[in-house]
């Protein structure tokens, strides 16, 4: 086996790549001292290229979401964000998607595992800001689009507990959310005459009698209550995308010494912090870069750090259930319900499906940004402070059923420990600041 | 005397373009300096070669790479079957995505779809390969760097 790497036309004359090699390595030396140059003191070339990967001016535009033709449509954003606060869209008409995603809590609720309706949920309250960069959702990715996620709570029993045929009723009766839908959609929101009749109520994935009703219904009756629930779903994904996250102190740390301000990038980072930042940027000493890269500090994949749960009454195994969901689901990108054409559904055609990879007990990696402000930790919220999420990647699980994980153990001093909770304490927004952190209507 | 002045002036030439061509892609591409990996199968039967289509490589987002496949003697193999995988040796895990060999875009030259990297690092990148000289394997070690 002989790897090499090599430009395409390297085997057409070999001199014009003796010539190119002295010009590449002239330029290779050149780029190296404007590198070094431009670097701050504190900082190597190579920490310094890594620190600047992970500021929030390097996030790319948000990515299209070729399944929802209104995702971008800023008409369908203010629908969707009456939506989003509507807690008359509940069962007990007290709860909306805010319940949980408070925006005074950077879209978190607080909790170990989410409760709406009384009722404890498996898993931790994940934040929406910045979810529009995702290609999967849930903490186990069982949705591939924001729009079809959006739907699942309102019918789920333990978070709104409503069903599908109720909640578009509500809309339809509401003047102000059946313009929205009429402005948004061109057509106003119309139920089949066999929907309506129904006082219970109809969902595919409600409480019982809601449940049944909905297989009493005719198919084409479902697919027409289903186009207008996914629509609802869309206006939904439209205003989440909005929700962005913007500069932390971190974020301006890094444009000062951009600009070579570097007494003012001082004023912006203690020692205790520089020292967590060396740290969390360091691969053989923590290996955090490996999952919490780039401007949203996830890499938006699964990975395995023991944390499933196989034994017990929270079972809960992750990735590994999610993929059978996401190719049965009903408003999966290759459904009658997504805009997309089947070849730009590439989560779902490029889905990982291999059953030795390992997904069972796989779960996201979560953002870290405002993390210091989202307590409690993990998919089930069994950390309340991140000097115990910092302690499980220091002592990672050594028995079974939790020994099979991606993790090495860290070798970390109190300080070093210290120095990585203050730095991430840096990721986080300044809450007064941010516009979108309201619960205002538009 | 003056022959050698001609070769000096066609050197210089040669290199005057070079810089030219090579100055704005070793601009952008500073982070990766990489044009393509090749490798000979592990039977000996191709020369394979891999270029992914972004550069550098991107982190998080699937994006397409081209897989070049020849004899080993130098001649364009059409129309094989490829597969393509790969993974993380030092971590133990294998790539997020299973990307596809969609098409055969020119003669030899293969289309990969849905290659996703969620680490920076070393990669191990497998491509098997289905074609006129039988079935073989190539096997390459990559870098995504930052």
């Amino acid at each position: 086996m002989t790897t090499h790497l090599v430009p395409h036309r390297a085997k057409r004359t070999g001199r014009i790549w003796s010539v190119l090699l002295v010009c590449l390595t002239g330029w290779g030396l050149a780029l190296t001292a404007s590198q070094a140059a431009d670097k701050p003191q504190a900082w190597s070339v190579q920490q310094w290229r890594i620190i600047q990967s992970l500021s929030i001016n390097r996030l790319r535009s948000m990515p299209a979401d070729p399944s929802n033709r209104i995702a971008d449509n800023p008409e369908a954003a203010k629908f969707g964000r009456a939506l989003f606060f509507d807690e008359s869209l509940g069962a007990d008409e007290k709860t909306s998607c805010a319940s949980c995603h408070q925006p005074e809590r950077y879209f978190t609720d607080g909790r170990a595992r989410a409760g709406g309706q009384d009722h404890e949920h498996g898993r931790n309250t994940p934040t929406i800001v910045g979810t529009g960069y995702q290609q999967w959702f849930y903490w186990d990715g069982r949705s591939d689009s924001l729009w079809s996620q959006a739907l699942v709570p309102f019918e789920a029993p333990n978070e709104m507990g409503s069903d599908r045929v109720s909640v578009l009723k509500r809309i339809a009766e509401k003047p102000t959310l059946s313009k929205l839908y009429q402005s948004v959609f061109h057509r106003p929101l119309s139920l089949p005459e066999s929907a309506t009749l129904l006082t219970t109520g109809a969902g595919a994935l409600s409480a019982e009698p809601a449940r049944s009703n909905w297989y009493r219904l005719t198919v084409r009756a479902r697919r027409q209550i289903n186009r207008s629930y996914a629509n609802v779903g869309k206006a939904i994904a439209a205003y989440v995308r909005t929700v962005r996250p913007s500069a932390s102190r971190f974020d301006r740390y890094i444009a000062a010494l951009e600009h070579d301000d570097s007494k003012h990038a001082q004023r912006l980072i203690t020692p205790t912090e520089q020292l967590g930042l060396s740290l969390f940027i360091d691969d053989q000493k923590t290996q955090c870069l490996r999952c919490h890269n780039g401007p949203r500090f996830s890499n938006d994949n699964f990975q395995n750090i023991g944390s499933g749960t196989f034994t017990g009454n929270n079972l809960d195994f992750g990735r590994m259930v999610a993929v059978q969901s996401l190719l049965t689901g009903e408003f999966n990108c290759f459904s009658r319900y997504s805009d997309a054409r089947r070849n730009e559904c590439s989560a779902l055609r490029f889905m990982n499906r291999d059953p030795h990879q390992p997904l069972t007990g796989a779960f996201k990696t979560p953002s870290l940004r405002n993390v210091s402000a989202t307590a409690p930790y993990f998919h089930d919220g069994r950390h309340t402070t991140l000097r115990d999420v910092i302690q499980h990647y220091v002592t990672p699980p050594r028995n079974a059923p939790n020994a099979s994980h991606e993790l090495q153990a860290l070798d970390l001093t109190e300080t070093e420990i210290s120095g990585l909770v203050s730095f991430l304490g840096m990721l986080a927004e300044p809450t007064t600041k941010s516009a979108q952190l309201t619960r205002t209507s538009p | 005397m003056i022959v050698a002045t001609k070769g000096l002036t066609r050197i210089l030439a040669r290199l005057i373009t070079v810089l030219i061509l090579v100055a704005p892609a070793a601009a952008t591409e500073r982070k990766q300096e990489v044009l393509a990996w090749q490798a000979a199968s592990e039977g000996g039967n191709y020369d394979v070669s891999l270029t992914p289509r972004e550069q550098p490589i991107p982190v998080g987002s699937h994006h397409q790479w081209v897989i070049g496949l020849a004899s080993t003697g130098g001649q364009i193999v059409t129309g094989a079957r490829l597969r393509i995988s790969g993974g993380m040796p030092g971590h133990g895990h294998g790539m997020p995505s299973q990307p596809l060999v969609t098409e055969e875009f020119q003669p030899g030259r293969y289309r990969v779809e849905g290659m996703q990297f969620n680490m920076h690092g070393p990669w191990r990148i497998v491509v098997g390969i289905d074609g006129q000289a039988g079935r073989d394997r190539a096997d390459f070690s990559i870098i995504v760097g930052h």
